[in-house]
């Protein structure tokens, strides 16, 4: 009875605080509660006994994605963007019919999870799926933790196209400075020293715990892409307390930090077709395989993630457009 | 209940007491640096209480040292949290001050 207590409680906190995400009008607020929700998604992934995804939500999702929101809203386009949409709101039709967007996303809402509710109502009581054959063949997979196995060995070509996701983005934010590099991006001026204090004692246990996450992830909860989340946050601190950080590195290093994973994957891949099929491995080297483009996804995640962050406060050039073009009207 | 078990619950219950202090502390402070106040000590505390309650129920020296390390990283970030609120709040009633004389 206690456990269900404690699961009621955090799912209608979890659905509070989504709805004052949602409404609250001051957008500072609304980022602060949306990484409040990010932590308790991650506490609900615990009781769900997923502690790989509790780690990622709590890294990434929480952590690293609020600290773009925040990034990104201080930039002086987002403002002017968020006074456009002001001003856009209380003008033309739209003075009319006030909330009218909020009306038609929340009925948009309603009906997705009407039917997302009839599917999940129609689902066959049975568990169908690929489990138990992942069970019997983990042993092949050279790695002991299940969720591991399947990312980089079962569902490898998945995980190569994620690396790829992450990629892209990258792309994106270089592509909005008209660069290769970060080194043009706003570096803090003013930092305070307890800031450096704490960027100084974080960054080498953040390179020990990442070191940590990256090789219980053969055979307990854990895995790359946490570890490269965490060394991205250490990068992140370091460029808030004034130290370059990503945006000291080279074209040529950025690059390959951010490349590094996906030309890995698909390195081993091109390897795999001589032994019959893409991204095969041998049995008797899969553990060395998965371990090594693990390595590769820790760095790459850790480069491209705090290359979002140094990108996401530019300042620089005509990219006040870009955001513009991003901002729904009705969302702030 | 083991001894090992009654002791911790004993720890955890302490740390909660904190906790809801702080809480209260949050809610009816007046300003920014009284509420930090509440919240800093008396969170850093309560934390410390549950990881040596937890620690305890835990029993090998592993867990207890990884429980001790995530206490030891709440410090420091905390600490330096309410360093950095404490010093944008304060560079806040300037410029309200600045507005106010001008």
């Amino acid at each position: 009875m206690l456990e269900h207590g404690v699961d009621i409680v955090l799912a209608g906190s979890i659905a509070v605080v989504a709805w004052r995400v949602l409404l609250e009008p001051q957008l500072f607020r609304s980022m602060v509660l949306f990484i409040a929700m990010g932590l308790m998604l991650s506490l609900a992934w615990v009781r769900l006994a997923a502690p790989d995804i509790a780690l990622a939500e709590a890294a990434i999702g929480a952590g690293l994605t609020g600290i773009l929101l925040i990034r990104a809203a201080q930039t002086e386009a987002a403002q002017e963007a968020a006074a456009a949409a002001r001003e856009a709101a209380t003008s033309g039709w739209r003075r009319w019919f006030p909330g009218a967007g909020r009306i038609v996303s929340a009925a948009a809402a309603l009906a997705f999870a009407a039917v997302l509710l009839v599917a999940v109502i129609d689902l066959p009581g049975e568990p169908i799926g690929l489990t138990e054959a992942a069970a019997t063949e983990m042993e092949a997979s050279g790695v002991e933790h299940p969720v591991t196995s399947v990312l980089l060995n079962f569902r490898a070509y998945d995980t190569w196209l994620e690396v790829g996701v992450l990629l892209l983005a990258a792309m994106g934010v270089l592509a909005i400075h008209r660069t290769y590099n970060l080194r043009s991006t706003r570096s803090e001026e003013h930092t305070m020293l307890v800031l450096t204090w704490l960027a100084r004692i974080i960054l080498p246990l953040a390179v020990l715990i990442a070191g940590y996450l990256y090789w219980s992830g053969t055979h307990q909860p854990g895995g790359a892409f946490q570890a490269g989340a965490i060394l991205a946050a250490a990068l992140v601190l370091m460029q808030l307390a004034g130290f370059r950080g990503v945006s000291g590195l080279s074209t040529l290093w950025l690059g390959a930090g951010l490349m590094l994973s996906f030309a890995a994957f698909l390195a081993v891949g091109f390897i795999g077709t001589f032994e019959g099929e893409f991204l095969r491995y041998r049995h008797a080297t899969g553990e060395l395989i998965i371990l090594a483009l693990e390595l590769t996804i820790v760095v790459s995640t850790a480069v491209t993630l705090a290359a979002l962050f140094a990108g996401a406060g530019s300042q620089s050039g005509d990219d006040s457009d870009a955001v513009r073009a991003r901002t729904p009207p009705e969302s702030l | 209940m083991t001894p090992a078990e009654v002791i911790a619950a004993a720890f955890a219950v302490t740390g909660g007491i904190f906790y809801l202090a702080g809480t209260v502390g949050i809610l009816r402070f007046p300003d920014v640096q009284s509420r930090l106040h509440a919240v800093t000590k008396a969170d850093n505390l309560g934390l410390g209480f549950l990881a040596v309650g937890l620690a305890v129920l835990a029993g090998t020296a592993e867990v207890a040292a990884k429980l001790l390390f995530i206490w030891f990283l709440a410090l420091a970030g905390s600490a330096t949290a309410c360093q950095l609120i404490a010093n944008a709040s304060v560079d806040d009633d300037v410029t309200e001050r600045e507005q106010a004389d001008a």
